[in-house]
């Protein structure tokens, strides 16, 4: 009982994570109609304005406020730079310019920075553990989790209530007439933007605390995780990719807690198998809006 | 107010606008006719920067507007309200009508008392203020596309075929609203494919036969020459 619920709270903490993750991907998805592939080395970028600002001096939560600051920037600079002369090309063009921008900026961090993993110095505290009713539960995931729920809940009031966050639901209905409104198209993709690299950087930092180092390759893994649980939530749906990365967590810390020993090498192969089988009973993902013919 | 010269609107190597001319002056309701494909809405979404212009000029005011980016022309006080209502479905009738002060931001809308004045013309949104606009029916969708572009306060108003499908007491509703708001200074250019409702609105009207313009006039001139039956108009439309 007592493994169950540990595995129970590192299911939230990783499903937290990738649901973050996927919902960056889904903000930026539902008003463009991109998928940003180099979503992943934003929480690179944060990585590494965390260890930079560190060796610079900077006290501990300085550095990460620097390093959420630089992983917004630079999905911000993205859009203006590389995203924004194709915004009215097809789906296609902008998949590969992400493509494009993601090799661009790993090919920088190996020649820039370094080929190899830099240590992360994570604060001693996070190493320990704490017991709740009986059951030890590590502090990474317990951070995790809190995260997670604080980074929600604003996402919510600010999507229910700031007029920002108004716009941007309407721009991923219907573009043009948002445009009507008088709303400023490109303050709107740029939010958008902003959103999903705070985002990245809020995982990144999670992520880099349970691996304490960074590399060029850091971000390929999650992105492509919280790809599948955007696309099994739904592509564009919110809530659908918050769902997904919930449950996408879940199915792996469950299977590797459960699997037996001789088939845990096929561990992502059997939580990816048992996605596909969620995806053939909903084809639109759990919360996806139908697909209509264009 | 509005003057529109020899506007040309392509998609891709289709000509859907041909050398279109307009004038809409202040305090004017001026209709425009045309069987369906004719370029009627080609014509108004081009005016918002929202149709691929190829050639002629759009003038606001004696400025031109066909350079500006579409919010850009809604923050100078014209805007449309497009074909097929194209309210934000996922969101409710108060958070619409919230978007639609955008253009002139939230503060100064409460200041000129915008949301109020909304409710009053239309007390059915008031009811719904908080229903999702999708759950709406037809006729209360298109009082909330029209109170959403009123909620900036705009002096010229582009109204996109406002009857379709509506039931016959609504449209009344919407027409009446109209004349009213034109009595309170307010400026429109209606497309309309109910030619007689059109046309008992109307000061001035355009036919619009395959993208160009046919014909132009006062009401009278229309029936007594009986152009829109020409046009293939039915007087219910
Ligand atoms: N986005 C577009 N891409 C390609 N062709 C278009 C587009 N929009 C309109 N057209 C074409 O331009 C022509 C004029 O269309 P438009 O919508 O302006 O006509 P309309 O007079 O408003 O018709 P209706 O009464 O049916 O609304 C049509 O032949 C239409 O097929
Ligand atoms: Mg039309």
């Amino acid at each position: 009982m007592d493994y169950f619920a540990q595995q129970a709270v590192n299911a939230l903490a990783l499903g937290g994570t990738y649901a973050l993750l996927a919902l960056g991907l889904a903000v930026v998805f539902s008003i463009l109609g991109l998928i940003n592939f180099a979503h992943g080395e934003l929480m690179t970028i944060t990585g590494y304005g965390l260890v930079f600002s560190l060796a610079a001096g900077v006290p501990y939560p300085g550095a990460l406020i620097c390093g959420v600051a630089l992983a917004v920037f630079c999905a911000v600079a993205m859009e203006r730079v590389a995203f924004r002369p194709v915004r009215r090309a097809s789906a296609t063009t902008m998949l590969l310019t992400s493509f494009a921008v993601s090799s661009i900026l790993h090919t920088a961090f190996q020649n820039f920075i370094s080929a190899r993993p830099k240590p992360v110095p994570v604060p001693e505290w996070l190493g320990g553990a704490f017991t709740l009713a009986g059951i030890q539960i590590g502090a990474i995931p317990s951070l995790s989790i809190l995260v997670t729920v604080v980074a929600l809940a604003t996402l919510v009031w600010f999507f229910q209530s700031a007029q920002t966050g108004l716009a941007m639901r309407a721009a991923s209905e219907d573009f043009a007439v948002t445009r009507l409104m008088g709303i400023n198209a490109n303050r709107v993709i740029a939010a958008s933007f902003a959103i999903s690299g705070f985002l990245a950087a809020v995982a990144g930092i999670l992520w880099l605390f349970q691996r304490g180092s960074v590399d060029p390759m850091m971000g390929f893994v999650p992105v492509l995780k919280a790809f599948i649980a955007a696309v099994l939530g739904g592509l564009g749906s919110l809530q659908g990719a918050v769902l997904g990365g919930l449950i996408l967590g879940a199915t792996e810390v469950m299977l590797r807690a459960y699997l037996p020993e001789a088939l845990l090498g096929f561990r992502d192969a059997i939580a990816l198998a048992l996605i596909i089988g969620l995806l053939i009973v909903f084809p639109n993902g759990l919360m996806g809006r139908p697909i209509q013919a264009r | 107010m509005l003057t529109v010269d020899q506007l040309s609107v392509h998609y891709g190597p289709v000509r859907a606008v041909k050398k279109v001319s307009l004038a809409v002056q202040a305090g004017e309701i001026v209709a425009v006719l045309g069987a369906n494909g004719a370029g009627k809405s080609s014509i108004l979404n081009a005016c918002l920067g929202l149709a691929p212009r190829s050639a002629g000029s759009i003038t606001l005011d004696g400025a031109r507007i066909d350079k500006l980016s579409t919010e850009a022309i809604v923050r100078l006080g014209l805007t449309l309200v497009p074909e097929g209502r194209r309210v934000f479905s996922g969101l409710t009738v108060a958070q619409n009508l919230s978007l639609g002060a955008s253009a002139i931001g939230k503060d100064r809308a409460v200041a000129l008392g915008s949301l109020d004045w909304i409710f009053s013309l239309f007390p059915r949104l008031a009811e719904r203020r908080a229903q999702l606009a999708g759950t709406l029916s037809g006729g209360e969708q298109q009082m909330l596309a029209i109170g959403r572009a009123l909620m900036s306060k705009p002096r010229l108003l582009l109204l996109d075929e406002p009857s379709l499908g509506l039931a016959p007491n609504i449209v009344d509703l919407i027409f009446d609203l109209i004349i009213g708001l034109r009595k309170e200074g307010f400026t429109f250019l209606l497309v309309e494919q109910n030619a007689e409702l059109a046309l008992d609105t109307c000061d001035r009207a355009y036919l619009v036969m395959s993208g160009a313009v046919a014909a132009q006039g006062t009401p009278d001139l229309f029936r007594q020459n009986d152009l829109v039956g020409h046009s293939h108009f039915a007087a219910s439309g």
